[in-house]
């Protein structure tokens, strides 16, 4: 785990030098494609903060079923949970922001309530709300369980609002990386400097999460 | 119950942030006695008392409540009775209804010489049961939440000081009725400073809190006979002097011993098929309590009404006598009614909080009962809502419906999701412990409520001669608002219950 921090920081620089001196410009968005390096991976963690968010609040709920038996573990849980909720805020917002930025350049306006503009907005309400219902519980034990069931209820949303509201709405934004049809539409060395750019997203992610359990 | 009653703590420590009110308590209290928590102001004697009803959840170590097996949450909470100036009955309700309310919670009904003959027992005038909570004084009140705790049928009493705001002749009939339930094998649990209630008890422990004094975290036994006893530092032991051995010896520092009964088992939510005869009948008392309450105090309905109609009005005049399309005029009318109903669910249980009428419902109700009996009048309040907004609207902006069935499934399946979800999480302000909390709740909803929001706006929209929108947008709406029930139906004994 030594060199977990070093290798991060090599990885992204090379992403960051790939991504501005490799992927070639995009018919017709031109050098403004680079842009979706930094907005699909901030995306995915927008989604993946939730998940574990979510995870670490089942385990609080399941570790206070238990009664008090672990309650480092429990108090750890939450703390993860309330982390994971930060972060996914942090990521969202920059997904949100280089979203509309995107928008603003291929489509004119940086927000049309396009539904996949909702569905960030949503996460992004969701991260806020999350956090300002910890904010407001004084009571550490009853903060760590309120917040838990609000991050696994709100939960229930999130594949309505990532996989059936976009189907039934109309979109200007463009098909995934792995379209309705199940192939991959894209450029293979924008596919390669994207498939790495999210891992080392995500390893920022998982780093920045294990720095603050420890905290 | 099949067995004799027994509360028995196991290294119990409570702290609240980071003031630490009880330390490593380990004793077994068995039914057939009264025994008297006694201590100074702060000592943790109410801690205590809320600990043994699993009303608190213990900071360290755990409290096992077990009759000849141990009791899972709903089991407990049908043996358990609370006395306590804390304790508050539904204001708007009468002696009487109050009566039958929370019999109704335990799942029995009460015949009018039934509730007459508890009325007797705790001395209260027939007329004085008949007036409604918040006409009585303390005194009476006090005596009508003994009646109920006796209608309860309760074999873990809890008296969190029993005399308070009762004359003489209230606090015998307290004492009678205490040693008579006793003696019918069950436990009883006094918190008191007052030597004359310690005096009907057969143990008498004292929690030491002044340093002073004890050590921090000593407690001490005194039983009444044979002898006096004090136990070294940091746990103590109840032991019987005429009734059966206590099933767990502590010792210094000792860990639970391993005839231990195991952990209380999960009570059934919706998912599990938990919606038995029981449940369904405490439901519709809860249901029944909700309206009469909302219909006598008329505060709740009234404020979610105007606001909606002041709203509406504003954007009348606003607008001039202008006639919006159809998608303006959906997303106006969706938006009323989630902010109206934000207004009326923030209530639901902050409403309980303020007349201090939750910790009743938290002894007497089984956290499933109180969930679907709560969303069931949700639900009730927000068709009003919508019965009396609706039709106001299309007067006011002018607007034409022309596929009415459209409009009424929308609003049906919309206000459903608002119910489900806004029940929950009016759960998780009402107990945050901040007055801001309130406030939260729009802010908390709209996200959870979007999969439904939107779809009900498409739908009206289609309903108002708009953009037309697939009948599978019902179907998904159906979906999630069954999802929000299960889901919410899942998570909220988290909540309610605190062991």
């Amino acid at each position: 785990m030594k060199f977990f921090m070093p290798f991060i920081a090599v990885l992204t620089l090379v992403v960051l030098a790939l991504v501005f001196f490799v992927v070639p410009p995009a018919e017709g968005l031109g050098n403004f494609v680079r842009i979706i390096f930094i907005h699909i991976p901030c995306a995915w963690i927008g989604v993946l903060a939730f998940l574990i968010a979510a995870v670490y609040a089942w385990r609080v709920l399941r570790g206070a079923r238990n009664g008090a038996a672990a309650p480092a573990a429990v108090a750890r849980a939450d703390r993860l949970s309330a982390r994971s909720a930060a972060l996914g805020l942090a990521f969202t917002a920059v997904a949100t922001v280089t979203g509309a930025i995107f928008s603003r350049l291929t489509w004119g306006a940086f927000w049309n309530w396009d539904p996949r503009q909702t569905t960030i907005l949503c996460l992004l309400l969701i991260y806020a709300a999350y956090l300002a219902l910890r904010s407001v519980t004084t009571d550490p034990e009853r903060r760590a369980r309120v917040s838990a069931v609000y991050a696994l209820f709100s939960f229930l949303a999130v594949p309505f609002l990532v996989f059936v509201i976009p189907r039934f709405y109309f979109s200007l934004h463009p098909e995934p990386v792995l379209n309705a049809a199940g192939h991959v539409d894209m450029d293979p060395v924008m596919l390669l400097v994207l498939l790495l750019a999210l891992a080392d997203v995500t390893l920022i992610y998982f780093a920045l999460l294990r720095k603050g359990a420890a905290s | 119950m099949s067995g004799r009653i027994a509360v028995t703590f196991e290294n119990v420590s409570k702290t609240f942030g980071d003031h630490a009110v009880l330390e490593n308590i380990s004793c077994t209290l068995t039914g057939g006695r009264i025994v008297a928590i006694t201590g100074r102001n702060g000592s943790g004697k109410s801690t205590f008392l809320r600990l043994a009803g699993h009303l608190l959840r213990p900071s360290e170590g755990r409290v096992v409540v077990s009759a000849s097996a141990p009791l899972a949450r709903d089991g407990l909470r049908r043996h358990l009775g609370l006395l306590s100036p804390e304790l508050a009955l539904s204001p708007e309700l009468t002696g009487l209804e109050n009566l039958d309310f929370l019999a109704g919670l335990r799942g029995r009904t009460l015949a009018d010489d039934e509730k007459a003959a508890l009325c007797e027992r705790v001395g209260l005038a027939p007329e004085d049961a008949r007036k409604r909570a918040r006409a009585c004084s303390t005194g009476q009140r006090q005596r009508l939440a003994l009646a109920v705790l006796l209608a309860s049928n309760a074999d873990l009493w809890l008296l969190d000081e029993p005399g308070a705001n009762l004359d003489e002749a209230g606090r015998d009939v307290v004492r009678r009725e205490a040693r008579a339930t006793a003696e019918r094998g069950a436990l009883v649990i006094v918190a008191t400073n007052d030597a004359g209630e310690a005096a009907w008890a057969d143990e008498v422990l004292t929690l030491g809190r002044d340093a002073n004094v004890t050590t921090h975290n000593e407690a001490i036994l005194q039983p009444k006979a044979p002898s006096q006893r004090e136990l070294s530092a940091k746990d103590f032991v109840v032991e019987g002097t005429n009734q059966q051995p206590p099933t767990t010896k502590s010792r210094i520092n000792s860990r639970p011993t391993s005839d231990t009964p195991p952990a209380a088992s999960r009570p059934s939510p919706l998912w599990e098929g938990g919606l038995d005869k029981a449940t369904a009948f405490a439901t519709l008392h809860l249901l029944r309590r909700e309206l009469m309450t909302a219909l006598r105090s008329r505060s709740s309905l009234a404020v979610m009404a105007l606001f909606s109609i002041t709203a509406l009005l504003a954007l009348s005049m606003a607008l001039g006598g202008t006639v919006l399309a159809p998608a303006p005029l959906s997303a106006m009318l969706w938006a009323l009614l989630f902010f109206a109903s934000s207004m009326g669910l923030g209530g639901t249980f902050a409403a309980d909080e303020a007349a201090g009428t939750l910790l009743l419902l938290r002894v007497y109700g089984a956290g499933q009962a109180v969930l679907y009996g709560k969303t069931a009048f949700s639900l009730l309040m927000l068709l009003l809502l919508a019965v009396v907004l609706v039709p106001l609207f299309f007067v006011l902006l002018d607007a034409t419906c022309t596929a009415p069935l459209l409009l009424l499934a929308a609003l049906v399946l919309g206000l459903v999701g608002l119910a489900a979800a806004g029940t929950l999480l009016s759960t998780l302000t009402a107990g945050s412990g901040d007055r801001a909390a309130g406030g939260l709740l729009p802010v908390l909803l709209l996200p959870v409520i979007l999969p439904v929001f939107l779809p009900a706006v498409s739908l009206t929209q289609a309903a108002l001669g708009g953009r037309p929108a697939g009948l599978s947008l019902l179907v998904g709406m159906g979906l999630y608002d069954l999802l929000l029930l299960v889901g919410s139906s899942l998570l909220f004994d988290a909540l309610w219950y605190e062991d």
